[in-house]
């Protein structure tokens, strides 16, 4: 049901007030306990919020989500929360009264840790979710946050209505003191053209890649390297639409043999059931691979795809787990493969041994990737991932726009 | 391969439903295609047909339309490809490229005249006016390459004043050629104007659509501005479906949404999931075969989907996501520049 247009409008004022009466009067301390009890109650196997979570299906099913779950959970520890603190704000900043967090619907947690992280700055949220059944992990977050931690309840709230909806979308624009926008570039565009050069955040198009190392042992990355590409059909900013492979064609067969039993082994035979725009563009990207020279791989149901390219060039997926796969003879080959695409890139999965300090590392980060982590950790960021490359506390403050 | 040429041409000529002659022209066309446009041969081997074992033409791989946009399509080396057409808007990754030598336009100028005069024995000795920019003008547009065929007596575009005031003075009936875009537009820029009647007889011929890039009126609403403020009923209403990567087109008339085509084109209707043949009653992608396709591609999946009526097909719109394309977007880039406050 659309809410009511002055009822944004409320809830905004509702929220600002208990920004004064309840957030401004909670230590951080205070909060970073909140947020740890709330993880606690959500680590707990046996919670309510877990069963409850397991009869999530569509589209995001527990079975998929829980693994990006029990990574952000294992982050919202009391120290490392205090070290991202520690890290970007001081005791006496200020984050906005109240952040809008307009959320997309390819990914089921980001209200999660917008929200989480708003706490932090002792900022009061009003989320928008994505319509449809996008919504329900972020529609249990405020639900288990509210019977969690009932101290801050009144400081989120979730609602939801049709994105593009003129009058809600321009409501929350004009309310809220700060905006964190989530989605494809034409929604980040439309949204800050709403707000009107007031403090805006956009998170729009990023695409990611993955690397097998020279010495990786590739039945060990493997498995990981699928999840990594299949979790929520590739269309999150973390799913890797590259593979490059170091090593000779040898090696590349090898992974992309090992690579589509992995990701059938992921899918366990059930298939997506592809709709007709879907599959058009699906069929179409096998169809001008092929045309091009490239070797597909992929099973009937349109389940998924691995391009073996001929060229290293970085492609962009159309998604829907459509992965291109290159061998490259250096792992130093992969910087001018990125250049073109520098600025969308977000995150890498490695597949072998390295240390945060290699030149390898350091280098794609110098690139502006901004999460990096060995295969299958891909969709599993902390709460300290700098989506983006933006500081994750210090943006929410007034004055840090 | 002059004689290929002339088959064709004389089988367009003859315009007859000729299920075996269109089988062989459609075979001896594949198989010039497999041997020199390289990207298709590479599609055709990995769907194992080859001219060694293709014998019906329903067995000759369809290409995505998409492909026009990544590849060079062409049997000829492309500096001899003196003609190429693109669909609507800039040049750019997103634009097709239609690639004709000398011999495919002129199979490409046949395809388009039988075409059209076979719809009805109306359009016979009617002087056609266009809306739309001349050929010289656009000479990367089939569409206005279509109408100099045509051999359109007058060409209006940006001038929809300088339009009203032919049509006002018309004594004998035309036929009016336009997109849908440019008719809108003509009507949205003349509201004030009296009601015009053309001559009994005229005929309109729209074409285009309306791309869901902005205004977008029904083809009823059109249809009654037809009659409203040019005085030609439905019955002499005609649409034309049509693309720049195929050379024949599809003709309906009035609201009756069936679309028709040429003896030399056969449509197949195709399940977009698993890529065969859809059951006859059921919707699908439609895959079209165009004999006028000489040095492109004969056989092209389009991103329409529709399902079959009679001897014809009804289009039941575009796949979502599928790049927006088609004539009415030169008239909205044109109408934008105007209502953009200066």
């Amino acid at each position: 049901m659309e809410p009511a247009y002055n009822s944004i409008l409320k809830s905004i004022e509702a929220l600002r007030i208990n920004h004064h009466d309840i957030l401004l009067k909670t230590s951080r301390e205070q909060i970073i306990d909140y947020i740890v009890r709330f993880a606690d109650e959500w680590r707990n196997a046996q919670s309510p919020w877990r069963m409850q979570a397991k009869t999530i299906e569509s589209p995001f099913d527990y079975k998929e989500v829980f693994y990006t779950l029990d990574g952000l959970l294992e982050s919202l520890t009391r120290d490392s929360l205090k070290e991202l603190i520690a890290q970007e704000i001081t005791d006496n900043c200020a984050g906005y009264p109240v952040i809008g967090h307009v959320i997309a619907g390819n990914t089921p947690l980001i209200a999660w840790t917008s929200v989480l992280r708003a706490l932090l700055v002792k900022s009061a949220s009003f989320v928008k979710l994505p319509s449809g059944s996008a919504s329900a992990w972020g529609k249990l977050f405020g639900i288990s946050w509210l019977s969690i931690i009932p101290e801050l309840a009144g400081c989120v709230v979730m609602d939801q209505w049709a994105g593009g909806t003129a009058n809600q979308d321009k409501q929350l624009c004009d309310s809220c003191d700060l905006l964190l926008a989530y989605g494809s570039d034409d929604t980040i565009k439309s949204l800050k053209s709403l707000r009107n050069d007031r403090s805006f955040i956009g998170y729009g198009h990023r695409v990611s890649l993955s690397v097998i190392l020279p010495g990786a042992d590739i039945m060990q990355c493997i498995d990981g390297l699928a999840r990594d590409i299949c979790m929520y059909d590739q269309s999150g900013c973390l799913s890797p639409h590259m593979v490059y492979v170091i090593g000779d064609d040898d090696r590349l067969s090898c992974c992309i043999s090992a690579l589509s039993k992995a990701m059938d082994a992921y899918l366990a035979g059930n298939t997506t059931n592809r709709d007709i725009d879907t599959a058009v563009r699906i069929n179409n990207s096998r169809i001008l691979s092929t045309m091009e020279g490239s070797v597909v791989f992929g099973n009937d149901d349109l389940d998924w795809t691995i391009i073996q390219r001929t060229c290293p060039d970085f492609i962009f997926s159309p998604t829907h787990r459509v992965v291109s796969v290159a061998s490259i003879k250096t792992a130093e080959e992969i910087f001018s493969l990125l250049l073109p695409v520098k600025d969308v890139l977000q995150g890498c999965s490695i597949g072998g041994a390295y240390n945060e300090n290699d030149y390898f590392v350091t280098e794609l980060k110098n690139m502006g990737i901004s999460y990096i982590c060995k295969t299958g950790k891909l969709q599993a960021p902390p709460m300290s991932w700098p989506e983006d490359n933006k500081p994750i506390l210090s943006s929410l403050l007034k004055n840090a726009i | 391969m002059d004689s290929l040429i002339e088959r064709i041409l004389t089988f367009i000529d003859s315009a007859i439903y000729d299920d075996q002659a269109f089988n062989d022209l459609a075979l001896a066309i594949f198989t010039r295609q497999y041997r020199l446009i390289e990207p298709y041969r590479r599609f055709c081997d990995t769907q194992n047909a080859s001219p060694d074992n293709v014998t019906d033409w329903r067995q000759i791989p369809a290409a995505p339309v998409a492909a026009f946009k990544q590849f060079d399509l062409s049997c000829v080396p492309l500096p001899d490809a003196k003609t190429v057409y693109y669909s609507s808007g800039t040049t750019g990754p997103s634009t097709s490229k239609h690639y004709m030598d000398d011999a495919a336009v002129r199979i490409y100028y046949a395809s388009l005249k039988r075409g059209f005069y076979n719809v009805s024995s109306d359009f016979k000795n009617l002087p056609i006016w266009a809306i739309m920019q001349t050929p010289a003008n656009a000479p990367n547009s089939s569409l206005s390459a279509m109408l100099g065929a045509l051999n359109a007596e007058r060409f209006y575009w940006d001038n929809n004043e300088e339009l009203y005031n032919d049509l006002a003075g018309l004594n004998t009936p035309i036929i009016l050629f336009g997109t849908a875009f440019a008719f809108v537009g003509y009507f949205d820029s003349t509201p004030e104007r009296q009601q015009l009647r053309l001559p009994k007889g005229s005929i309109i011929v729209e074409t285009g659509g309306f791309k869901g890039r902005s205004r977008e009126i029904s083809r009823e609403e059109l249809y009654g501005l037809f009659e409203t403020r040019l005085g030609v009923r439905e019955n002499d209403c005609y649409s034309e479906y049509g693309m720049s990567e195929m050379a024949s087109q599809f003709y309906s008339n009035g609201l009756n949404p069936v679309k028709y085509g040429p003896p030399w084109v056969r449509t197949r209707i195709i399940d977009p999931i698993t890529r065969t043949e859809a059951n006859p009653e059921e919707k699908g992608l439609l895959a079209h075969y165009d004999l006028a396709n000489y040095n492109s591609l004969i056989a092209i999946q389009t991103e329409d989907m529709g399902v079959f009526k009679d001897t014809g097909f009804i289009l039941l719109g575009r796949v979502e996501n599928a790049e927006i394309r088609g004539c009415s977007l030169t008239m909205e880039e044109l109408w934008n520049r105007r209502i953009t406050p200066s």
